[in-house]
Order: C-alpha cells, then sequence, then structure tokens
C-alpha cells in the first residue's frame, strides 16, 4: 500500500526527499579556509546603527562573519552543486555587505540596505554587476530586485534561491546562460526568470560550469546565517514514453460506457493531451504510456484536469474523481521506483459547460517540476485583470483587509484603513482596535480582489508583511493579555489629513480622546505618537504582543526572534504562559517606533 | 429598413400611422465626457447647493463635477481612499456618504477644495463578506439618516442570505449625533432607495425570499420580507416584532446547507405569497411591496428611487417616482395612490437605453436627470463599465398612461393626450391579466396563479383623458397588468408609448362602481385571429412578402423542426422578455445567444434549462436566471432552435 496524500487547490511547501539541512554544528560543510573571520556561535546580535557590532554568544547554530584586516577570506562549501535550491536566515550589522555566490561565481547580494526606496542591483537581493564589454548603454549588466525587502540590521532576514546551472552541449561549449529562477527576500519575490550571462564581478572564475561551490563574500563586512536548507536538483528529470491514445466519441457518464468499445480513433502522441480529435464536445480520452524515472523516491504529481477522470501508476489507481465539479489542482506525493512506471489517464469530457483541460506535472526528489502536457492541453492564463493601487504620495485607502500568519488568514479586518507611502513604508490601522496590525514594504496595494469583477472588498499588501497584535490596543491592568477586540465603549470618530495628507486617527474611550498619528522617520521606520486629552490612569497601550519580548537596551526591544524592534520610553514586559505584552501608560502624549 | 408604414386594422376603422414614436423623441440621453484614468463606477449621485454635481465611485472616490450642464465639464477630486461608496447625500452643503462600513461625513477645513477631514458619523458591524453592500444615506425630513445594509451568504449553501453581524437586511435611522437606530427589518439587496412623500421607501430585487424586484414604503418596526434579519430582532433596541418562526409556520425555509432549494409548484404546505403572510398575521409590521416591478420586464435589479419635483419641467410625470434598473440599464416609472391608508399602484417602462447598469439618480439645476452607471461584475444591458448621462425631456409630449388608479370595480387609466374616444370605449381595445409571485427561500419566483380579467365596460371622460374600466375577477395581492394596447392618441393616432400598467391591487377601495351597462369582451382567440387576420400586415406577414419566392419556409407551426425568422424570434424574445437579459452577441445579465449556441445543447435540453436553469453552468455570471416555466412550451422549442442559429 502506498502512501498517499492529496493537498487540494494549495501549494504547499514540503520537506520532500532530497532537502538537505545544514546544521551548523561544525563547519564541516565548508572547505577550511587558514583564517578565523568565519566562526559559529549560539547567537549573535547587533546595533542599528554601528557598523561591525556583531557581539555573539559562544555555541553552534550560528555562522558568524568576523572580517579584520588581513583575516577576511571567502567561505567555500566543500561540494560543488548545479541546479539547486538553497535558503537561509541572514543577518546584517549596520552598513555591512556581504554576497552569496551560486557556483562562486553568480552574486545574489547581501547588504544592509535598510532605508532605500527605489532599490538597484546593487543593493540587497540584487544580481550583483558584471562586467560587460559591448553592452549598449554602458559596461554593466545586473539585475534589480523588484522592491526593496530588507530589514534593519540585527533582524534575521530569510532568503531563498531557486538557481539553474548553465546549460553546456558534449564539446562544453554553453548553450544555455545559468538562471535565477526566483529569489524570495523575506517572503516576497525580487526577482524572477534572471538570464546570467555570465559570471559576476568577483567570482572565482571567469569560466563557467557545471558546477561549483557556494561562495559567501567574507571581506566587506559582518554578517551571519543560519538555517541554510537545500536541495540538490541536478538529477535527471522524469520523461515520458510515447502515449498510445484511444478517443471514444459519445455523451457518457461511467468509464464502463465505452471501455468495452471500440475506440473511435487511436494513435500515438508525446505529450499528455485530451484535444486529440477535432470533435470535443462528448467524448472520452485514454491514455497510457510510462513514465522514465531515473532516481527511486517521493514523487510529487499534480494535475489539474476538467470532467471525471481516473489516473493510475505503477498499477495502482491513485486518483478517481468522483466530484466533476471539482477541477481545481490536485497534488499527490507518490513513492515511485526507479525506471519504467505504467501510468494511465482515463479522462470523460461530462459538461459541455466547461472548457477542456488537461495540465500535469512532476516532481522528483532531484528534479524540478516538469510538465507532461502538451502546449494547448493546459492554458496557463489568468480571467482577472490586476489593479493595483501606488502610493507616489501619500495615500489614505479602506478596504477589508485580511490578516495573514504563516500563509493563513487569521483574521479580517473589516473597518481597516490602509497608509501609504511614497518611501514605500505602509501600515493597516484596523479602527475596530485602534491598532497598527500589520505593515510592509515595497508596494501598496493589490485591490485586485475588491474592483475587478464582482469583487469581495477586499485589498493585499504588496510586499512582505510583518503581521503585529491583531487584538485591542489600549486595555487596563486586568485585561493586559486580552485576545478581544476594543468592543461598543469604543467611539470612532475619524481621521483628518495634515497638508501632507497624512492622516490622524480620532477615537475615544472611556472619557479618554485620543489623537493618533504615524509618521516615518529616515525613510526607514514608523514612529507612532498618541496624544491622549482626558487620559484615563487605568488605560495601558499595548505596543507589543508576541511570544518573545526581550529588552535589548535602554528603551529598545526585540520582539519575537529578532523579527522587529519596538522603541518607547517607559514601557513594562508582562508575561503569562507563552504571551508576551509590552505596554505603556496611556498618558497625555505617548511615542514609540515600529523599526524593521 | 426605412420607412415601413404599419398598416392596423381595428373592427371598423383603419388608420394610417408614421413609424411609431420612441423614447428617444421624448427624453433624450446626453453623455457627460468623462476625463480618461477616472474608473466613474457611479455608487451615488448628489447635487451640490450651486447645482455641481457630486458623485462617488466603487474606486472610493468622490469627484465633484463643475458647470455639469454644459459641454465641458470639470472633473475636481475631492475625496479618495473610501470603502466602495454606494450612497451620497448634502446635508446642509457637506457630503455625506456610505461606506460599505460606515456612515461618513466629508470636510473640506482647510478650504483647498478636498476633503481633510474624514468624519464617522456611524460605524456599523460588519463581517467582511462580498455581498455586504451597505446604501445611503437617504435625509429625512428630521435631518437623519437612512441606511441599508445587505445581507450575507453562507459558505456551503451560498445562494442562502445570512446576517451574521447585528443589522445586516436591516434599515438603519442614524441621528446628525451619530445615535443608531435599527428601523426596520427584512432587507436583503436593498440598494433601492428613496424618499416620497417625507417618507423612507426601500426597493429590492429578485433572490432569495423575494419573487421578483419591487418597491415598499417602510415604517419602523416593519418587517420587509427575507428572514435572515430577524436574527436580531430580538435586541432590546430592535423594533420589528416579527420572528423566523412565525414564518416558517407557513413557509418550508428549506434551510438545507447541502441543497439548493429550487420552485416546487406544490409543497407540503400551501403556496403563500407576501402579501397572504401580511393578511395572515396582522399587527406583525409585514409589508408587502407597495408596488411590484416584474423580474425581467422592468428590472431584474432595483436601485435609486427618485421623485419628481420638477413641477413639470421634466414632463408630465411630476410627483411619481422614478425607478432605476441596474441589470437592465433603464428607469422604471411609478405612480403611487394611498387606498385605506397604504400606498399601491401602477408601474410603467418610462426609459431604457443607458450605457452601463443604472445604479443613482440626482436632479440637476435645470430639471435633467442625471444617471450614474456602474457594471462592476454585476452585469448589464448597457455594458460599458461605467457611464454618466442626463436624461433630459424634449418638452414633447409623449402619448402615455399617466396614471392608473384602482376603483372598485377596475381602474381608471389618465393619459397625457386625449385618447381617440370610439376606440377607448371599445372594451376589446384593452387586455388586463393578473399574477403573482411566490414567497419561499427559493432564488426568485416565476409568475404564479395567472388569470385572465375580462373588461366588462370603458367610459370615456368628456376631454378624453381619463377612462374608467371595469374588470372582472380582480385579486387583491396581485399584480394586474392592465394593456390599453388598442387605444390610439386623438390628434395623431399614435399607440401608447409603453404599452403595460402593472398594478398591485394591495386593496380594492370601497366606492360606487360605475354605472355602466356591462358588455362582454370577445375571447383572447377571437381577437388574435382578427389581429392575424390577412389583411393585416404583422412583421410575420412582412418577413414572407419581403422574401424571395420559393424560398419561402413553411410556417412554423406546421412545421416544428423550422427555425422561426429573426423577427419572430426578436417578438417572442421580447415577449418573454428574454432580452432583459440576453443580447444576441454580447454578454449582458446573461450570456449572449452566440455564446449560448456553442454550448451545442440539443433544443430537448435547453428546454430544460430554460424551464430550469442551472447557473452553475455560468459561474461567470453575478445573476442567476429565473425560471422560465410560465412561457409556453412550444415558444420555448421555437427560441431554442433559433438560438442555436446564433454560433
Amino acid at each position: 500500500m502506498k502512501k498517499i496524500f492529496w493537498i487540494i487547490a494549495l501549494w504547499l511547501p514540503m520537506l520532500l526527499e532530497g532537502q538537505t539541512v545544514i546544521t551548523l554544528e561544525d563547519l564541516s560543510f565548508f572547505k577550511p579556509t587558514g583564517k578565523t573571520n568565519w566562526q559559529l556561535a549560539k547567537d549573535v546580535s547587533t546595533d542599528l546603527s554601528k557598523k561591525d557590532g556583531f557581539t555573539s554568544l559562544p555555541g553552534t547554530g550560528v555562522l558568524i562573519n568576523l572580517p579584520t584586516e588581513g583575516n577576511k577570506a571567502n567561505l567555500h562549501s566543500a561540494n560543488e552543486y548545479g541546479n539547486v535550491d538553497i535558503s537561509f536566515d541572514f543577518m546584517m550589522s549596520a552598513h555591512s555587505n556581504s554576497g552569496f555566490y551560486l557556483q562562486g561565481r553568480y552574486e545574489v547580494q547581501l547588504l544592509d540596505s535598510w532605508g532605500v526606496t527605489n532599490p538597484s542591483s546593487a543593493d540587497c537581493g540584487g544580481i550583483y554587476q558584471r562586467f560587460k564589454k559591448g553592452m549598449p548603454g554602458g559596461t554593466y549588466e545586473g539585475h534589480a530586485p523588484r522592491i526593496n525587502a530588507c530589514l534593519a540590521p540585527g533582524l534575521w532576514q530569510h532568503l531563498d534561491i531557486s538557481f539553474q546551472a548553465p546549460q553546456f552541449d558534449e564539446n562544453g561549449k554553453k548553450i544555455m546562460d545559468a538562471k535565477m529562477l526566483q529569489i524570495k527576500l523575506n517572503g516576497a519575490i525580487i526577482q524572477e526568470n534572471v538570464s546570467l550571462s555570465g559570471p559576476t564581478g568577483g567570482a572565482i572564475s571567469e569560466m563557467e560550469t557545471a558546477k561549483g561551490p557556494f561562495v559567501i563574500q567574507g571581506d566587506h563586512g559582518s554578517v551571519a546565517f543560519r538555517n541554510f536548507t537545500l536541495s540538490d536538483l541536478d538529477s535527471k528529470p522524469a520523461y515520458l514514453d510515447s502515449i498510445d491514445y484511444q478517443v471514444f466519441f459519445g455523451n457518457f457518464k461511467t468509464k464502463e460506457e465505452f471501455l468495452t468499445k471500440t475506440p473511435d480513433l487511436i494513435g500515438k502522441t508525446d505529450k499528455l493531451s485530451w484535444d486529440l480529435a477535432s470533435k470535443t464536445y462528448h467524448f472520452a480520452n485514454v491514455l497510457k504510456t510510462e513514465i522514465n524515472i531515473s532516481e527511486a523516491g517521493e514523487h510529487q504529481i499534480d494535475f489539474e484536469i476538467n470532467g471525471k477522470y481516473f489516473i493510475k501508476i505503477n498499477g495502482a489507481e491513485v486518483f478517481a474523481e468522483p466530484n466533476e465539479e471539482d477541477n481545481n489542482r490536485k497534488s499527490i506525493t507518490l513513492n515511485l521506483p526507479k525506471g519504467k512506471v505504467p501510468m494511465e489517464i482515463i479522462l470523460i469530457k461530462t459538461k459541455k459547460s466547461v472548457d477542456n483541460k488537461l495540465g500535469f506535472w512532476i516532481k522528483g526528489p532531484n528534479f524540478r517540476t516538469t510538465s507532461f502536457h502538451s502546449r494547448g492541453s493546459y492554458l496557463a492564463s489568468s480571467s482577472n485583470e490586476e489593479i493595483w493601487l501606488d502610493a507616489n504620495t501619500p495615500r489614505v485607502f479602506r478596504s477589508f483587509m485580511d490578516l495573514m500568519k504563516n500563509g493563513k488568514r487569521i483574521k479580517r479586518v473589516v473597518h481597516a484603513v490602509n497608509v501609504g507611502s511614497p518611501e514605500k513604508l505602509h501600515y493597516t490601522f484596523d479602527l475596530d482596535n485602534a491598532n497598527i496590525v500589520q505593515i510592509w514594504k515595497g508596494n501598496f496595494l493589490n485591490t485586485t480582489p475588491m474592483w475587478d469583477d464582482r469583487g469581495d472588498g477586499s485589498s493585499r499588501p504588496l510586499g512582505p508583511v510583518l503581521t503585529l497584535s491583531p487584538y485591542a490596543f489600549i486595555v487596563n491592568k486586568a485585561n493586559v493579555f486580552s485576545q478581544g477586540n476594543l468592543g461598543e465603549n469604543l467611539s470612532i470618530k475619524g481621521y483628518e489629513l495634515d497638508n501632507q495628507d497624512i492622516p490622524t486617527f480620532n477615537y475615544s474611550i472611556d472619557g479618554a480622546d485620543f489623537f493618533d498619528k504615524t509618521v516615518i522617520i529616515d525613510k526607514k521606520y514608523f514612529q507612532r505618537t498618541i496624544s491622549v486629552k482626558n487620559p484615563n490612569p487605568d488605560h495601558l497601550l499595548r505596543v507589543a504582543m508576541g511570544t518573545d519580548i526581550v529588552k535589548k537596551e535602554e528603551n529598545r526591544y526585540l520582539i519575537d526572534g529578532k523579527s522587529y524592534y519596538i522603541e518607547a520610553a517607559g514601557a513594562s514586559i508582562e508575561q503569562s504562559g507563552n504571551v508576551k505584552v509590552l505596554f505603556v501608560p496611556a498618558t497625555e502624549k505617548v511615542q514609540y517606533s515600529i523599526i524593521w | 429598413m426605412k420607412n415601413i408604414l404599419f398598416l392596423i386594422l381595428f373592427s371598423f376603422s383603419s388608420l394610417l400611422i408614421a413609424q411609431e414614436p420612441t423614447e428617444n423623441d421624448y427624453y433624450k440621453i446626453a453623455k457627460i465626457a468623462i476625463p480618461e484614468g477616472i474608473v466613474l463606477e457611479a455608487g451615488g449621485i448628489a447635487k451640490m447647493v450651486n447645482g455641481d454635481i457630486a458623485i462617488s465611485t466603487r474606486r472610493g472616490d468622490v469627484y465633484i463635477i463643475e458647470n455639469p450642464y454644459s459641454n465641458k465639464p470639470y472633473f475636481r477630486k475631492f475625496a479618495s481612499g473610501l470603502h466602495e461608496i454606494l450612497g451620497l447625500a448634502i446635508k446642509d452643503g457637506v457630503i455625506y456618504c456610505a461606506q460599505r462600513g460606515e456612515l461618513t461625513r466629508l470636510l473640506d477645513k482647510n478650504g483647498d477644495g478636498k476633503a481633510d477631514r474624514y468624519e464617522t458619523v456611524y460605524s456599523w458591524p460588519i463581517s467582511g463578506h462580498y455581498h455586504e453592500y451597505s446604501y445611503g444615506p437617504k435625509i429625512g425630513p428630521d435631518g437623519s439618516f437612512y441606511v441599508t445594509a445587505n445581507v450575507a451568504f453562507g459558505n456551503s449553501d451560498w445562494w442562502a442570505g445570512k446576517s451574521l453581524v447585528p443589522w445586516r437586511g436591516w434599515t438603519m435611522k442614524i441621528s446628525p449625533e451619530g445615535k443608531m437606530e435599527p428601523f426596520a427589518a427584512g432587507m436583503r439587496s436593498p440598494c433601492g432607495i428613496g424618499m416620497f412623500e417625507g417618507e423612507f421607501f426601500y426597493g429590492d430585487n429578485q433572490g432569495d425570499w423575494q419573487g421578483s424586484g419591487f418597491i415598499s414604503h417602510v415604517e419602523k418596526g416593519d418587517f420587509l420580507g427575507h428572514p435572515a434579519s430577524l436574527v436580531w430582532a430580538d435586541k432590546p433596541n430592535s423594533p420589528v416584532t416579527m420572528r423566523k418562526d412565525e414564518i416558517f409556520t407557513k413557509v418550508d425555509p428549506r434551510d438545507n446547507p447541502k441543497i439548493k432549494p429550487e420552485f416546487i409548484d406544490k409543497e407540503a404546505l400551501p403556496n403563500t405569497t407576501i402579501f397572504d403572510m401580511r393578511k395572515a398575521m396582522p399587527g406583525k409590521g409585514i409589508k408587502s411591496p407597495a408596488v411590484w416591478l416584474p423580474h425581467g420586464v422592468l428590472g431584474v435589479s432595483t436601485s435609486e428611487i427618485i421623485t419628481d419635483e420638477t413641477a413639470g419641467a421634466f414632463g408630465p410625470f411630476s410627483g411619481q417616482l422614478f425607478v432605476g434598473d441596474q441589470g437592465m440599464s433603464k428607469i422604471a416609472r411609478v405612480y403611487l395612490e394611498k387606498v385605506n391608508g397604504q400606498y399601491q399602484g401602477a408601474a410603467f417602462d418610462f426609459r431604457s437605453g443607458f450605457r452601463s447598469g443604472v445604479l443613482r439618480m440626482a436632479w440637476g439645476n435645470d430639471q435633467s436627470l442625471f444617471v450614474g452607471g456602474t457594471n462592476r461584475g454585476w452585469g448589464s444591458i448597457g455594458n460599458e463599465a461605467f457611464g454618466l448621462e442626463r436624461l433630459i425631456f424634449t418638452g414633447k409630449m409623449p402619448f402615455e398612461m399617466k396614471t392608473v388608479k384602482a376603483m372598485p370595480d377596475g381602474f381608471e387609466i389618465t393619459f397625457t393626450l386625449p385618447v381617440n374616444k370610439k376606440l377607448a370605449a371599445d372594451v376589446n381595445n384593452y387586455d388586463v391579466s393578473s399574477f403573482t409571485y411566490k414567497y419561499h427561500p427559493v432564488y426568485g419566483s416565476p409568475m404564479i396563479n395567472q388569470g385572465e380579467n375580462p373588461v366588462r365596460g370603458a367610459i370615456v371622460s368628456e376631454d378624453g383623458l381619463k377612462v374608467r374600466i371595469v374588470v372582472d375577477a380582480l385579486r387583491e395581492g396581485y399584480i394586474h397588468a392592465i394593456v390599453p394596447e388598442g387605444v390610439l392618441s386623438q390628434n395623431e393616432n399614435y399607440p401608447l408609448l409603453h404599452k403595460t400598467a402593472y398594478y398591485t391591487l394591495n386593496a380594492i377601495p370601497s366606492g360606487d362602481k360605475a354605472n355602466i351597462t356591462l358588455v362582454t369582451p370577445k375571447s383572447k382567440a377571437e381577437r388574435e385571429r382578427i389581429d392575424a387576420g390577412k389583411l393585416v400586415n404583422t412583421p410575420d406577414n412582412q418577413t414572407k412578402e419581403a422574401a424571395p419566392k420559393g424560398s419561402a419556409k413553411p410556417s412554423s407551426s406546421s412545421n416544428s423542426s423550422s427555425v422561426i425568422s429573426d423577427k419572430e424570434a426578436m417578438a417572442l424574445l421580447t415577449k418573454h422578455t428574454c432580452i432583459a437579459c440576453h443580447k444576441e452577441k454580447e454578454r449582458a445579465v446573461g450570456p449572449s445567444y452566440a455564446e449560448i449556441a456553442k454550448r451545442k445543447y440539443t433544443v430537448a435540453e435547453m428546454e430544460a434549462l430554460i424551464i430550469a436553469p442551472k447557473p452553475e453552468n455560468w459561474p461567470d455570471f453575478a445573476t442567476p436566471m429565473a425560471p422560465m416555466g410560465h412561457v409556453p412550451k412550444a415558444d420555448i422549442r421555437k427560441l431554442a432552435a433559433w438560438i442555436n442559429t446564433r454560433k
């Protein structure tokens, strides 16, 4: 009995066979450098503004670079890689610079780009420039990230890189450039499908090869890493043998109605397809073939098919579609042996009202997703038009807003006010809780969900989001851990725009009248100022809630494993179970900053 | 097709008429140029004190259009960033609007021509469901604001209206100081709102528990029909005494999250109507519609209700109501009267042909009517995404039924122009029939309990402006379709511009019956035989004549497999209101005939789908098709065959 599980209509990240976690218990993953700038530590922290200001706790699990004059080697992996997915956490110290080289040749820039509004190829997440002779308009080729998704120094950031090695013919001549298939910084896609015509500056060699080591730049400044995960995807992808097909014409509801009949059409083809005959209204197809598997192991098979269908792989029925209304993409994981694996797909067109569609993909333990369908059989297309909203000047914009945590919706904020800025730092204010519930960098809003067709009244942030507390901002001693809303005592009064269109929110509760304004400091972070008329001595303002709140220095706190800073004078921490709250008394004027 | 002369024969008099006048001869639609880049999906329109027009959009902007009466209007952006504004009103020179979640006042404090204070007058609960639209405000005589709130829908039972948080499906009355009073319940999709004689009126459209579109007078504590809202009726500040359980004693709610309820002719409980409910449970505030707007005829999605306050400058309908329709991109007209203290009256077609779905209307300074349109995925016959137009009265008098009043034994029709008295006195020139809609949890209702109402007498007034008809078999709670088809105007011999009045007869007034000898009209079949006589130049006959000799097909009645002519098809499509939602080649409220033809349905399949539509076959369309079981099967078969030739 094979292990099968379903994931319906979702692309969830799965830890598949073939993924390697680099433990950093020691430095054995890397080649010895002969220098001491690369070290292991248990934890590391740094200052927001002081250059090279790393302090570390002894131990393992975190890789840190503390370069000094004459002691600043680059770090090479011991093994070499071709097609690879790699992801890791990193932390920059202030004004620091490093880089992560695929195959020692193609650099993804790591830099303290905090506060940069319009990033270039030299900023964090950029494909660093390379010298290229004879290129019109300049001699350097690089690729800037779509947005600046970079966080402040001293915070853990996350990078995911999907890299495709250059390809060569049997004579060693390059036939396809290396590619950054995708780079995600802090969850935001910042690069996609970037062709690299050759090595970038500072490569270990100008000669391109099928494999090469990872190289981390160590000679420019202090930087830390942890949680390396890599998938070596260098195996030969699975492929299909020629397909024997049969087509039956008729209005069938079950496969028994036609399987015993003589097919109306038979033939061979090399791609899976529903589109085998010119009559396409009432039909059933039977497709028989073999999948060639180069390496035994878990394979993820995805399919998106309209109609009623049955899939048999390696002799077992792995999918029978009883509900013909459900045409969503399905995903199954199968343990497949090496060699030829028989497959049969039976597809019945049962409804006239849906367009025909057959898409089929396979992803192996050591190769990337490969499609087996013909070009016309599955059309990647969207019926929606995209509608984006910029904030080239400060912009206040209301919508429903879904708060997400770990890919899941935790709340729909219904009286949400989104505030965007040309500095590309944006926040969502929840009028029902007087709270800043999320902040993000990059572009302002995707309003497609609200404005295309009927719409659902909601918009989505267009950048990496930091979700903050979704609960009441104003509490008292007795309910300091409350996970509720402000409730009916709150009177929302609206907002007023200043001469730069920056809003001050006004609300009152229990006789206290609040004026609440958030501004951007140095293009880097938010500073929120709350003025209170008739302050109520029982009111406490919760400036942060989380599982982990650590006081770092005077008035500065690190929240949730160095995800962001809160800077607040006179704040206190209280803990209940695994919830921590940072709060200040609601005096006539309260000011605090959210730094990330 | 120029200058075709229609020869119409009536009993002994034959009259020659030039091409029939159209709506456009009397009321002109003038487009207002919208600057490129502005997506003006209208949600609210209001006239500023100086005659400028304020208009709000789905995209959250409020524009003030300066000089909107000229051919160079200027659009000034006054406010932005608001949440899908679906209404706008001016009070003391200040703009108020309903966002999805609150009533907002917009103030320009620093005088730079744009709003800088966005003041929350009242913030209401909302769950965040897409269907939770909020409409308004309308301003009452006491200065308070009326706002209405759509219901949400279930998750697995996506067809069932739900009130997930307080006051969804209610009318809220909000004081200028921001105090909210729940006012009335039972709304489903209350986009249609308006004031008449200082009273709040609301319109809804076909949906679950709503057989068809209508407008109703809304008083405090009323229940308008949709039960979802009653989940909050027990709250201490609720004035509504109606309760869900009481409805379900008369109607099976068929509340099964797995099975979408479909129309059943005979359920275990006897068929009932909202009017029957009102009669059965007096004192519960149940309101049946003041005036039904038959679905697919006068509209599919009721919008703005506006009173003609122009004292004649907009034509002969001063004091009457105009009711917009989003899906059919048109405006209906309503004459209201009070019988036994309750509003009832007649609805008529008025003007169609707007470029987008008609959502909001406001009077301009010059007594023209500003009409703001939006399509926004709801679908509309005028299939532009948005539009702003003005409707202008030319000053020429259309030949219309101006009013229809209920009489103890029939109706009194007032015409805008004197009638040909001889024709108007002949009962055979009138056709009256009646029907109603079922009250049930199903989306919409077919017309039920259809009946004929023979016209037994017609008394024409001396001046030719009034006819009193005596009608048999009047039924309270029924819509009476009154069609003086054969009545022509005295001077120009024109037929009526709009031939049907739909009178919702909630109460038959008491009083004297007409002092007249009753006659028996010819049967309908007899009249139709006359109409189909050889001398009559019907559209069908013309087609036959126009066709080259030898190619003429046998008539459809003698050979059911042949396809009817386009003209015949168009006549049937119009008669059965198919054209309310479908166009030949373009997408409208529903798919085009060409798109349907591509599905290659057999005639039998299509017949089944017309009688019991399957909206799930057309997931891209917002408005489900109404079951058309009342259409004669022979006609359905003719139309199905014709549609299949459209691809």
